[in-house]
């Protein structure tokens, strides 16, 4: 299993973002490094084709198509989640949509995610209000996590976390992503440790 | 019959807004062109309507009326699209797509099956319109104006469904929400106060015409209703219309 981006470019207006990336990713946790301003976030959102791009994506060297990505690619921004009014409803919401519709909401599983996140004091049904920066971050990972997707990307997913529950979310994570291509962006030094294979981005594309 | 107003009548009231410039002066609002040209522009238009009324009730043809519908409508859509300030190519098309359907299909059930008319006759037919295509075009504006706001103010929310694997509808879901809402309070809120704290336009209207005031309630409550069906029916096609031909730039701005 492997995604290759091909040549991926992202524009604006006249200014080149991305001027042109190429590069395989396979099974496993895979790391983004790079200077602020490098496109880390711009390239993690082309790959979801949530901003436009020039290039191709293959998976297992089938080129894809939005459609696939909704159905197989889950991301996880930085900041700025959606919620709902309680813990559950938050993480339930995904699985209402009809890409998600043939994922199944496993209750036992979240529960266990809380309580392996540092999140077990909270109750299901309390209220999102209640959680601070770093609960929100944990419990947005646990949604995009709980769908279980073949292609899992994050961008800074422990960038409001301290450093034992950093260390405990990539200890997941390169389990989790074991039999499925991850692709986290990340600043966090601890995070270097856990990945399988590390890429620096510069704004002329990866290094490494 | 209504005592005619009169030349000396209209002047005084026109001497009333004195009060508007005043406060515009006073509060640097610097709103007096604007002041100005809305009610000079309203004056002329009303002049033209009451004109071209009198040849349009006498002509009283079926084809006429629906051009003039038609056009009304088109009307309403560039002034919702202008005041509101959208940018989104085709919204004028979608905004008039979404007034006519819900009109259109409100008229014809409030024509031809409460008021009982056997063809469209041009007296009932244009106040009425002009009634539910007005409160339509003052809902989609307030409906249109919150939809891309809240888009605006929420793209990381959007970006975040998107990337959990909602369509663009769906991402956009609790955006329509808030719309609907938006557009649909003062709708709420005219109807709560009807009787109580005003009587409408049309109900007075017809009152001082000679209409028994147990009368005029009947056609009041009908047209209340017709226009709050409307404009429900107006902001839900609408931004079910917006959402899906939305062009989608999540990052660098809707386009």
């Amino acid at each position: 299993m492997d995604l290759f981006v091909k040549d991926l470019k992202v524009s604006y207006r006249d200014k080149e973002i991305i001027k042109g990336i190429s590069s395989r990713f396979g099974v496993g946790l895979n790391l983004i490094m790079g200077d602020s301003g490098s496109g880390k976030t711009t390239f993690l959102k082309a790959l979801c084709f949530l901003i436009r791009f020039r290039g191709v994506i293959f998976f297992e060297n089938n080129k894809v198509d939005e459609k696939w990505i909704r159905n197989n690619c889950k991301l996880m921004i930085q900041s700025g989640f959606y919620t709902e009014e309680t813990l559950i409803q938050t993480v339930k919401k995904p699985f209402e949509f009809k890409y998600n519709k043939n994922k199944v909401f496993d209750e036992a599983r979240f529960e266990e995610l809380l309580g392996l996140f540092g999140l077990s004091k909270f109750s299901k049904e309390d209220n999102v209000n209640k959680l601070s920066g770093g609960e929100l971050q944990r419990l947005a990972l646990i949604r995009a996590l709980l769908l279980e997707p073949k292609l899992f990307l994050a961008d800074e997913p422990t960038s409001n976390l301290d450093e034992n529950i950093s260390q405990v979310v990539y200890e997941f994570l390169r389990n989790f992503c074991k039999d499925r291509i991850c692709i986290v962006v990340s600043h966090d030094p601890i995070a270097k440790s856990f990945a399988k294979k590390v890429y620096y981005l510069t704004r002329g594309g990866f290094n490494g | 019959m209504v005592k005619p107003i009169g030349v000396t009548g209209l002047v005084v009231s026109y001497l009333i807004l004195t009060f508007v410039f005043v406060i515009s002066f006073l509060e640097r609002l610097k709103l007096e062109r604007d002041i100005l040209i809305s009610y000079l522009r309203m004056s002329v238009q009303l002049f033209l309507a009451g004109f071209v009324l009198v040849y349009v009730f006498k002509i009283d043809n079926p084809f006429l009326n629906v051009v003039i519908f038609l056009f009304m409508i088109f009307f309403a859509s560039r002034i919702v699209v202008e005041r509101s300030g959208v940018k989104m190519k085709n919204a004028t098309i979608f905004v008039f797509l979404s007034i006519l359907i819900s009109s259109a299909v409100v008229l014809t059930i409030l024509l031809f099956g409460i008021v009982g008319l056997n063809r469209l006759n041009a007296r009932y037919f244009i106040p009425l319109a002009g009634m539910v295509i007005g409160n339509s075009m003052n809902s989609t504006a307030v409906g249109i104006e919150r939809f891309f706001s809240k888009i605006k103010d929420n793209r990381s929310k959007i970006e975040d469904l998107m990337g959990l694997g909602a369509t663009q509808e769906e991402a956009l879901s609790f955006v329509r929400k808030e719309a609907l809402k938006a557009a649909l309070l003062p709708a709420l809120a005219s109807a709560s106060g009807m009787g109580v704290v005003f009587l409408p336009g049309m109900m007075t209207g017809q009152i001082l015409s000679g209409v028994k005031p147990t009368q005029a309630v009947y056609y009041q409550i009908v047209i209340v209703v017709a226009i709050g069906v409307t404009v429900c029916l107006s902001n839900y096609i609408m931004v079910k219309i917006l959402s899906r031909n939305l062009k989608f730039c999540l990052t660098y701005g809707v386009i």
